[in-house]
């Protein structure tokens, strides 16, 4: 077994080192290891396994929503979000800031992806924000933070993804997201109240001349999230009614997207050209990756690995709540160097069957997998959703990454909470879909 | 020296025609794999019309009964077909640290190994998987569902295999000739992640 573990990390860590693609470096690891370690003859293992993975009908809802995301990304669906959204933050203290997060989680409860989240919000958010004489640190903080919320708000790509390569139902686990989702976002605005409280001068004073608003322009201003409520009731509304499954859900949201793209104007044979390539190759990327993931979840399984790594794990004794805290810190330390779709497919196949030995529920543990791929995006030095902001404002890693800390921080707490009140995530999946 | 200088011309010449017939190909690739996501979306819309409609006229059938079927075949004809343009665009994720740590000094190492290790990868991929199609063309495998020949949705897997294929490799000639490995002018997808 320890000549099988040393090739396993050896081969994998070696070849993802000198730059390899991810997908390729997982296919590879697994080859090799099936070449030197078992009597499975590769050259058929190979062709069956990627052709099962690649037409297996739960993954379909996936390039819809990518398909869905390319649309909305070339709408101008950010500013109607902003002026929706402003009238009504500005009663609260930390005022326009609460955009980022509400904006966030309106956009992620239609887009499946954090990056995108990020962007499209930010790049109406973060201009206005500095206009208006916001402190950076809390401006770009909150927006970096919030962004995070486009995976655990369904729909979600990084659910897909979990869902099929840990034979989940992606329903279950699109209904699971939306209470934790909502919370967090919950903590992060709370979070916002309490550091400008603590110190006011992150807010400029002209900004509290928002508080008075009259009500009739806050209920005009409603008109302007009609879009995105239209899109989410087409997308969350069909699925957790019961009237659609994720992948029709999805179709009518690619639909729903292109018709706000055209009443918004911006639906030319360009645009249908850039989403039409721009999803296909978000999906290749992904595509390459779900296959090298399940081809070595289909090797480590065969090799024994995941019995290995139980028993290794029961030597420690450690509790639930112990094993939990340290897998975090694992994913934590993965998560500066990994983005999230490989922290997923690299580790699953040794750690899911770990958890569902310590008696964890597979859709639990897909929450917490979520949560944990959202810290790797604001972990540098690879961290996408930083990696946009710096692309809009310019700063450092150094200094978006210490403005970015509280959320990290609020995160951690945030899976210790579910870990306590498991109640949290499967509440509504329990209510909606039965047990 | 002149007679190094003339061969150096001509190998790039020749590596210029590939790299355009090459690149001509993954596009085409890139284009077929939208039109499949297009036809993937109109038949997954079809069925929710069809289940609609057979709601409020009963004698229609509740849905299209290859829907899911194809609807799958044509996802993993996209996924594979559009692999080789996105490699040639930058979008296949990698581990970039070490790529960039120490001045890029072993930039051109690491690149000739890694576009090794995926040319051999892809190679295996693209031989195992026409040789896995031909097998159920000549035993004649059809689907249980609708009996569709299951060589087709296979052979198209193996054409994005190719394709992929084809990039990888010309990909290792370009880092050992020192030839920009990327045309970064070719990505349009905004970050999926």
């Amino acid at each position: 077994m320890t000549a099988v573990f040393t090739g396993l990390f050896g081969i994998l860590f070696g070849l993802l080192a000198i730059g390899a693609w991810i997908g390729i470096s997982l296919a590879a690891t697994a080859m090799l290891l099936a070449f030197l370690f078992t009597e499975v003859p590769i050259t058929r293992l190979l062709p069956q396994q990627a052709y099962n993975i690649l037409t297996s009908s739960e993954l379909v809802a996936l390039p819809l929503f990518v398909l869905m995301g390319e649309f909305l990304f070339r709408t101008s669906l950010s500013r109607s979000l902003f002026n929706g959204l402003a009238p009504w933050a500005g009663l609260l203290p930390g005022r326009l800031l609460h955009v980022n997060v509400v904006a966030c989680s309106i956009f992620a409860a239609i887009s499946g992806s954090s990056a995108a989240t990020t962007q499209v919000v930010g790049r109406m958010t973060l201009k206005e924000l500095l206009r208006r004489g916001y402190s950076p640190d809390i401006a770009v903080g909150s927006l970096a933070g919030a962004g995070t919320l486009g995976f655990l708000i369904p729909p979600s790509t990084v659910m897909i993804i979990y869902g099929v390569l840990a034979e989940e139902s992606v329903l279950r686990l699109f209904t699971a997201g939306f209470i934790p989702g909502v919370l967090l976002a919950a903590c992060f605005s709370g979070w916002i109240m309490i550091h400008t409280t603590i110190r006011p001068d992150l807010v400029p004073e002209s900004e509290r001349a928002l508080k008075h608003a009259s009500f009739r322009t806050r209920i005009a201003a409603l008109r302007e999230l009609g879009p995105a409520l239209f899109l989410i009731l087409c997308v969350l509304g069909s699925m957790y009614g019961g009237i659609a499954t994720p992948t029709e859900a999805a179709a009518l949201g690619v639909l729903g997207a292109a018709f706000v793209s055209w009443l918004q104007g911006s639906l030319s044979w360009a645009t249908l050209r850039d989403v039409g390539l721009g999803s296909i190759q978000a999906c290749s990327m992904m595509g390459l990756i779900i296959v090298g993931a399940s081809l070595l979840g289909n090797v480590t399984a065969f090799l024994g690995i995941p019995d290995a790594v139980a028993g290794f794990v029961k030597y420690f004794d450690l509790s639930p709540m112990g094993l939990i805290i340290a897998l975090m810190l694992l994913y934590l330390v993965l998560g500066t160097a990994l983005e999230g779709f490989s922290m997923i497919a690299v580790t699953l196949p040794v750690v899911l069957p770990l958890i569902t030995a310590a008696g964890f529920d597979k859709v639990w543990f897909g929450i917490f997998m979520v949560l944990v791929v959202e810290m790797a995006q604001i972990t540098p030095p690879v961290a996408f959703n930083l990696a946009v902001i710096q692309s809009v404002t310019g700063h450092s890693m150094a200094y978006l990454t210490r403005v970015t800390m509280p959320y990290l921080f609020i995160m951690m707490g945030f899976v210790i909470l579910i870990a306590v009140f498991p109640g949290i995530v499967s509440f509504l999946p329990n209510l909606l879909l039965g047990k | 020296m002149e007679t190094e200088r003339a061969a150096a011309t001509e190998a790039d010449g020749g590596y210029a025609v590939f790299r355009r017939a090459a690149d001509a190909l993954a596009l085409a690739g890139g284009y077929a794999a939208a039109l499949c996501l297009a036809a993937l979306l109109a038949l997954v819309t079809a069925e929710i019309g069809m289940s609609l409609l057979s709601k409020v006229f009963r004698s229609l059938p509740p849905d299209i009964g290859i829907a899911w079927e194809y609807s799958s075949y044509l996802m993993g004809t996209a996924f594979m077909l559009g692999s080789g343009l996105t490699l040639r665009a930058g979008m296949h994720i990698r581990v970039e640290l070490l790529l960039r740590a120490g001045n890029g000094a072993h930039v051109k190492t690491f690149e000739i190994l890694s576009a090794f290790v995926g040319t051999a990868f892809t190679a295996l991929l693209a031989w195992s998987l026409a040789r896995f199609t031909l097998q159920s063309l000549s035993s004649g495998q059809v689907s249980g569902e609708s009996l569709t020949p299951l060589w087709i949705p296979q052979g198209a897997l193996t054409l994005g295999a190719a394709v992929l294929f084809v990039q990888m490799l010309l990909r290792l000639v370009a880092a050992a000739l020192d030839r920009p490995l990327e045309d970064k002018t070719l990505g349009v997808a905004t970050l999926p992640e």
